[in-house]
């Protein structure tokens, strides 16, 4: 059904073995602890080419194998051709919406992971591409359940995705992001301000009694 | 202020010159214009008036707070010009007098003291006008009770959810027998209620697992594995976001109370002391999840023992 061309080459080449001709994942590899994930949610280059580039969790890079260029067309490929064209309905405002009801609750809604109980935590999600989303909805991981095809269908998925590839690489306004922690961190660097601001003031005042007669 | 006003002060006239209190022509030794503060007290009305209007037809905070400020603002600069004419604005400096030894400085203050008298007399418009302004100012804060109400009835004790609800994700779209397979979860709303916080249900397939236990009287509950609980946190409200599916729990991120799933959402650390609400579900005739009734009890944190 894919045309021929350069990206199908490669991705017959490179990826079929783990992904499947069709993408299809399910194919086992012995190495691995999860089964390489199903491409259909993959419906944006964007989110292939880091992936590609850098590799995940359990799948490597490609960077040595493959020309920049080749990255660039199998991750076209990949969206355009095997992805479910669901998947390229997707919206990245959507997926916000998704990622705070489903995902924020562990992860944090600024995807830097979060405390469970008994030791426990869920990981920081901005240290891995942002397919790495798609893979660990479809799989499940530790005490994460699988998302893919029971709370969400591909096109959410696809849109939590593009949401986190947002999240993670977006600029902090407010200056420093201080490990994206939240209200703790803040306040920490808050009252150390006010230590020093009073400590300035008393230092202030000391300086002033003693320059009276 | 205009500036003669603040010369005359200045220079205060010399005692025996004031005149009768009231008497003398408008621009007579120790005349100060009221219209300042006159002004200053017809911006609180108006301000007043503004604030109680606005907070009624439910205004934004800006046009409140904008209110506030002017009606505030307008009686305090009101205050401070009329008690900066009522003090004067002589500036003694030097070495304090002793008053029995210095004739002359008693008498200066025994003028200014007079003067401030007349100032009072003469403006029996403007005490008259104070006490409306800070009358009505007072009056127009009393709309605020009104944010106290009304009653919460039964409200508190009842979601949306009713028999034949269907249950659908945050979307709109209907739960099927075929949505969940075991070990997956969604969170659910009741059909025509998507914003309602106090309906949304974790919605779960047990499956068959055989460590579920069914509590008495909830045989019916759990068709096909499926179990409901509310999402909403016995302890302080917050939603139960968090699944942990190897252990079977749900957790809230807010004080980490723990939620045993396979024990009736028990709670079994953390500072809940109330299982979730269990929302009893059937599976209609084409397939959808549905609710048999409301909840039981009343969701969310425990309103009815307190105090
Ligand atoms: S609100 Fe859930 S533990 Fe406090």
């Amino acid at each position: 059904m894919a045309p021929p061309g350069p990206g199908a080459d490669i991705f017959a080449a490179n990826c079929s073995g783990c992904h499947g001709a069709a993408g299809q994942g399910g194919v086992a590899v012995p190495s691995l602890p999860f089964p390489p994930p199903p491409l259909a949610p993959a419906g944006f280059a964007s989110l292939v080419e880091p992936m590609v580039r850098q590799g995940g969790i359990q799948m490597p890079s490609f960077a040595r194998q493959l020309t920049d260029a080749q990255i660039q067309q199998v991750a076209q490929y990949v969206a355009q051709q095997i992805a479910d064209p669901a998947a390229r309905t997707a919206n990245t405002a959507y997926g916000g919406q998704i990622f705070r009801l489903y995902c924020a609750g562990c992860h944090s809604t600024t995807g830097r992971g979060g405390a469970m109980v008994r030791g426990r935590n869920a990981p920081d999600i901005s240290q891995y591409p942002a397919a790495e989303a798609l893979a660990a909805m479809i799989l499940g991981r530790g005490n994460m359940p699988v998302f893919a095809g029971h709370a969400l269908d591909v096109r959410q998925q696809t849109s939590v995705a593009l949401y986190v590839d947002v999240l993670v690489q977006a600029p902090s306004p407010g200056g420093a992001g201080l490990g994206y922690l939240g209200p703790v961190p803040e306040g920490a660097v808050g009252a150390g301000a006010l230590l020093i601001l009073i400590f300035i003031a008393v230092w202030l005042a000391w300086k002033s009694r003693k320059a009276v007669p | 202020m205009s500036d003669d006003a603040r010369q005359t002060h200045a220079a205060p006239a010399p005692s025996g010159e004031n005149g009768a209190p009231g008497g003398h022509g408008p621009r007579g030794p120790g005349w100060v214009p009221t219209w300042p503060a006159t002004v200053g007290l017809v911006v609180t009305l108006v301000a007043s008036v503004g604030f109680a209007v606005s907070f009624i037809r439910d205004a934004s905070t800006q046009w409140l707070g904008g209110f506030l400020a002017a009606a505030l603002l307008g009686i305090g600069l009101a205050l401070a010009y009329w008690g900066r004419d009522l003090a004067g604005d002589e500036v003694i400096s030097g070495p304090y007098p002793v008053p029995h030894e210095d004739a002359e400085g008693r008498a200066a203050l025994g003028d200014a003291l007079d003067q401030s008298v007349q100032v009072i007399t003469r403006r029996h418009f403007l005490t008259k006008m104070l006490v409306f302004a800070g009358g009505v100012f007072v009056l127009s804060q009393v709309v605020l009770l009104g944010a106290l109400g009304p009653r919460p009835k039964n409200s508190l004790r009842t979601t949306s959810w009713r028999a034949g609800s269907r249950l659908v994700t945050f979307d709109g779209v209907p739960v099927t027998r075929d949505t969940l397979a075991a070990g997956t979860f969604l969170v659910a709303f009741p059909e025509g209620h998507l914003d309602s916080a106090d309906s949304q249900i974790t919605l779960l397939r047990i499956g068959a697992d055989p460590h579920f236990k069914t509590l008495a009287g909830r045989e019916s509950w759990s068709p096909e594995g499926y179990v409901a609980y509310s999402r909403v946190c016995t302890h302080a409200g917050c939603p139960v976001a968090q699944y942990e599916d190897q252990a079977k729990v749900l957790v809230c991120p807010c004080h980490q109370s723990t939620f045993d799933l396979m024990n009736g959402a028990q709670p079994v650390a953390g500072p809940a002391g109330r299982p979730l609400p269990q929302l009893p579900l059937a599976i209609d005739a084409q397939g959808n999840l549905t609710a048999q009734s409301d909840f039981t009890v009343p969701v969310g944190p425990g309103f009815w023992d307190e105090g």
